[in-house]
Order: structure tokens, then sequence, then C-alpha cells
């Protein structure tokens, strides 16, 4: 099967030679483009790579802090640093009773006994 | 032409050789790199084992399992090994913590610290060889300590014995002696057939079983007549074997069995002993009357604290439970609310009048038994080797909190009075400190 180019189509060398000069032309100025942009953009991977570490790094530091804090401040460690600085349990510290007798009477405001009427009607 | 072919052979040559390096370079770095990489992941995205306040006792930090609490519950928590936990709760647990599912424990930090302390203190100062202590919210079964000594930290765990990584208040079974006989004069009461002042002949010794019986002796010396709650005052073996005349032996092993003795504790997963209690067929009188005070059977001191419990919660049995939101697995009436009630002021008036300064705080209504018990060594009652247990809970009145305490091997002054009541006691002003309970003047239990 043969394909028949249309009557007006230009087959010309010249012209052929010419587009192929703007294509390959538009290609090279896209490839320069695309590499000048990246040579200007190459520390932004690095620079993310290394924050991604730093972010590793401070989150394992962060970690690490509040496991620090967490034994620094265990339930043994202070009731040890309590008792080593002579404190004793509430309840276990010497309790006595006392007869507070009688309390002073209280002075209570008098109550007021005005009364107010009030008269419904209903309609 | 030749030339072309040759040429076109030596591409396909590099390709094949470019195709096979890289193959080399993938295998390579599945041996080496991806395996540390996959452990590191496993282990990041563990879940945490959190207490019941939320502080973390396990969790995984820069691909490394850390127990930030250290020794504080080490034995529960146990410990984990490359990718898997090898006991504890990093074990039973193993799967769910793998998910990345967190735990959520009904232990609570600052009781499971007084507990350690307590028992260390007790267990160094007398000279044992180990305890174990736990600690139960009465109304909930919630487990809020599970003490053992000598302690573990997970966080170095190839320095430990497998003897001190043990889970010793779920695992180490004895006989809990003395601490029995609250438990049986419960049962007593509960089935009509004593009442508190009921008085019995209590000789220091007394003949028991018929003919393969056996001479049973008291330690404390005490009056020729004992009401029961005297009987338990003085804890006298001869009293408990007037008590349980009438008791068959069936109802006594039934109630034994009720409290939960040489059954199954129904906690999911964790590893628990079962105790024992001698078969039916072997219950004569002998064994009747020496189970009666906790001989010839055994119990974990989670059995304990559970069978004492009840005593606390109105006669209702709660299996204990360590996980937050799981339910109470077993609940069962073993006596009525006012059988426990009357016998949490005998035990009241056991600290109250018998041991109070060992076991007692002025202003607060402390309940519980002391018990002593021989060790068997090679099927005999050892003379020189001792388990010192106490159980008891408070307030007597209206209970909050179960404790069993059992020391083993103590070489000085090994009395339940004198070694487990005051680790009990320590237990109890620390939690009673906690709550910040105001002191009260007590009327006589």
């Amino acid at each position: 099967m043969t394909t028949r180019l249309p009557l007006n189509f230009d087959t010309a060398p010249a012209t052929w030679q010419w587009r192929t000069l703007r294509y390959l032309s538009i290609y090279l100025l896209l490839a320069i483009t695309l590499i000048a942009v990246r040579y200007k953009t190459q520390h932004v991977r690095p620079n993310l790579l290394d924050l991604q570490k730093q972010e590793a790094t401070l989150l394992t530091q962060r970690d690490n802090l509040e496991i620090a804090v967490q034994v620094a401040v265990t339930p043994q460690r202070i009731q040890e640093w309590a008792a080593a600085n002579g404190m004793i349990h509430f309840a276990e510290s010497p309790k006595a009773a006392r007869d507070l007798g009688q309390g002073a009477p209280l002075n209570l405001p008098t109550t007021n006994n005005n009364t107010i009427e009030v008269k419904t009607q209903w309609k | 032409m030749e030339v072309k072919i040759r040429n076109r052979s030596r591409v396909m040559q590099v390709l094949a050789l470019a195709m096979f390096l890289s193959l080399v370079w993938a295998y390579a770095q599945l041996e080496w790199g991806v395996p540390h990489t996959v452990k590191r992941n496993v282990l990041q995205s563990r879940g945490s084992i959190l207490a019941s306040d939320g502080s973390v006792l396990a969790r995984s930090v820069g691909g490394q399992r850390v127990y930030p609490q250290g020794v504080l519950a080490g034995q529960v928590v146990g410990m984990m090994g490359e990718t898997d936990g090898l006991e504890g709760l990093e074990a039973a647990y193993n799967r769910s913590l793998q998910a990345g599912e967190n735990l959520k424990l009904t232990i609570d930090p600052k009781t499971q610290a007084a507990a350690e302390a307590a028992l260390a203190q007790g267990v160094k100062e007398h000279h044992g060889e180990y305890g174990s202590v736990v600690i139960i919210e009465t109304l909930t079964g919630r487990v809020l300590a599970a003490a053992s000594y000598p302690p573990f930290d997970p966080n170095n765990w190839r320095n430990y014995s497998a003897e001190t990584r043990r889970n010793r208040p779920f695992l180490d079974t004895y006989e809990p002696g003395s601490t029995i006989k609250g438990l049986i004069v419960a049962a007593a009461l509960n089935e009509g057939l004593t009442t508190p002042t009921t008085t019995y002949s209590t000789p220091m010794e007394r003949y028991v079983g018929g003919r393969w019986g056996s001479t049973i002796h008291d330690a404390v010396a005490h009056p020729a007549t004992l009401t029961t709650k005297e009987i338990l005052r003085y804890s006298s073996n001869v009293g408990m074997s007037h008590l349980v005349e009438n008791l068959t032996a069936d109802k006594e092993r039934a109630y034994l069995s009720n409290y939960g003795f040489g059954q199954d504790v129904q906690i999911p997963v964790v590893a628990t002993a079962t105790g024992r209690l001698q078969r039916p067929s072997e219950w004569t009188d002998l064994v009747r009357v020496t189970s009666a005070f906790g001989q010839g059977m055994s119990s974990t001191t989670l059995q304990l604290a559970a069978a004492y419990n009840t005593l606390a919660n109105d006669g209702l049995y709660i299996s204990p439970r360590l996980v937050e939101g799981t339910p109470a697995s077993e609940r069962r009436e073993v006596i009525r609310p006012e059988s426990a009630r009357t016998i949490r002021g005998l035990l009241q008036a056991v600290i109250a009048e018998g041991i109070s300064s060992a076991a007692g705080l002025k202003g607060y209504a402390l309940a519980g038994k002391t018990g002593t018990s021989q060790v068997a060594v090679n099927g005999k009652y050892s003379d020189r080797l001792f388990d010192s247990v106490f159980a008891g809970f408070f307030p007597a009145d209206a209970p909050r909190v179960t404790i069993a305490v059992t020391v083993h091997g103590a070489t000085t002054n090994y009395h339940g009075s004198m070694l487990a009541a005051p680790i009990y006691k320590k237990i109890a002003a620390s939690v009673i400190s906690n709550w910040a309970a105001a002191p009260q003047q007590l009327p006589n239990p």
C-alpha cells in the first residue's frame, strides 16, 4: 500500500533543511534551558536531604530528651529523694486528737421576714 | 558487513555485562543493607507500652527499644530480642505491638514504685532471697502493682539471670499459710457455722485426722478458750481445726476453688501459674484441717490478692486484669455481702488489736492477716526456710485497695507479722498519702 502525498506538499531540500535547523534549535534551546534550570537548582536536592537528616536527628534528640525527662522524674527517684531528705509519708506522720471545745456561736445574718403577696388573675 | 556485526555484538556484550553487574549490586544491597533497615523499621514502628497514667514503660526510639522507667515493673513489661518480644508483655502482646498498637496497662507507676521500694527494703533488711507484691483495685480488679524483688532493668536484660527476670507475683507458687484463715472463717460465717463471738476450747496443740492424723500446734501463746475473732488474732491452728469441724471437705474445697485457688487466673495472654489444691479424693480429715490454715495447697501472690479482694469486694470475686479496656473475665459471688462485712471487721481487729505497730497506721482502718509457712524441701517441711506472707485491704469499712505480700527465704525475723506486715504497712502509707485521705478517730472494730 502506498501513501500519496498531497499535491502541494513541499518536498524541496532547502525547505527541509530550514525546518531541521529550526526544530533542532528549539530542541537545543529547551535542552539548554533545562540544563540551566538544573544547574541553578542543583543545591535544592542536597539541601533537602540535609534537612531530612537534620529533622531525623532532631526527632531522635527530642525522643531522647523526653526519655531523659521521664527517667529523671520516675516515682522511684522522687521517693528516694524524699526519703533521703528526711521526708515521711503523710499517712505515717504523728497524729494527736484534741477536743477543740464548743465553737463560738456564729453570727448568722438575721432573716428578713418581709413577705411578698402575689395575686394571679387568670383570664 | 562483518565489522558491523562484530560492533553490534560488542555493544550487546557491554549491555549484558552492565545488566549482570546491576544484578550483583542489587543482591549486595539485599544482603547487607535491607535486613538492617527492616529490623530498624520493625523496632521503630513497634507500639509503646504505657502505664495507666500515660507514662511510658517501653518505647522505640532511633530504632532501639528503650524502657524509660528502668526497673519499674521490669518483670511485667519483659524485654525485646532483635525483632520480637522475648518475655513479659513484650512477648505476650508481640503481635499487636508489632502492628503499631500501643498497650495501656492498669499499672499505676506511683503504686508500683511504692510496692517495689517497700518490698526491696523488707527483703534486704531481713536477708531474704526474693519476694513479690500484688496490689489490686478492689471494685474493678485492675492490677495497680505487680512487684518482684530482686529488680530487673529490661534496658540491660542480658546482665540479669532468668530467675531475676521472672515475673514472680504471677508465677511463683507457695503455701499461703495462715492468710487462708481469713478466707476460711469467712466461709464458715457464710455457712452459718460460726459467729465472731463463738467460743472454742483451744489448747496449744491438738491431734486431728484419726488414724492417719497428726498433731497440730499453735505458735503464738493464747488463752485456753478463744472466740472466732481471737482465733484470727492469735492465728490459732487449733482454733481453726474446731472451726472447720462442721464444714465438709467438699464445701471447704469449693470455697477455696471459688476464691480462685487451684484455678487459672483469667488474665488474657499473660502467663500465670495455677497453684494447687489437692484432688477431692485426697481430702481426708487431716487435709481438711491443714487446708484451713493454708498447708498442703499452693498459690501465687496474684491468686492470694484476688482471693482477699473477694472479701474486700462484698464477697464478689473479680478476676484481676492488667490491660486497660479489657473487662474482667470472671465475676462470681463467693460469700454474701454481710459475711464479707463481718470478716472485714474481724480482719481489722487482727491489726488493731494484734499487730497495730507492725501493720497499722494510726487514724486509718487497715485490715489483713499474716502468714508464715515452712517451705517444703525434698518432701519435708524445712525448719530453716520460710515464706513470710501478708494479705489485706483498706479502708476496712469500704475497701479501695487489696494487697498481698510474700517474702521467701528470710533468715531474720521471718514471721509474717515481722516482715510481710511492715511491707504492707509501708505500701498502705504510700497509697493513702497519694489519696491525701485525712485520718479519722476510729471506733473499735
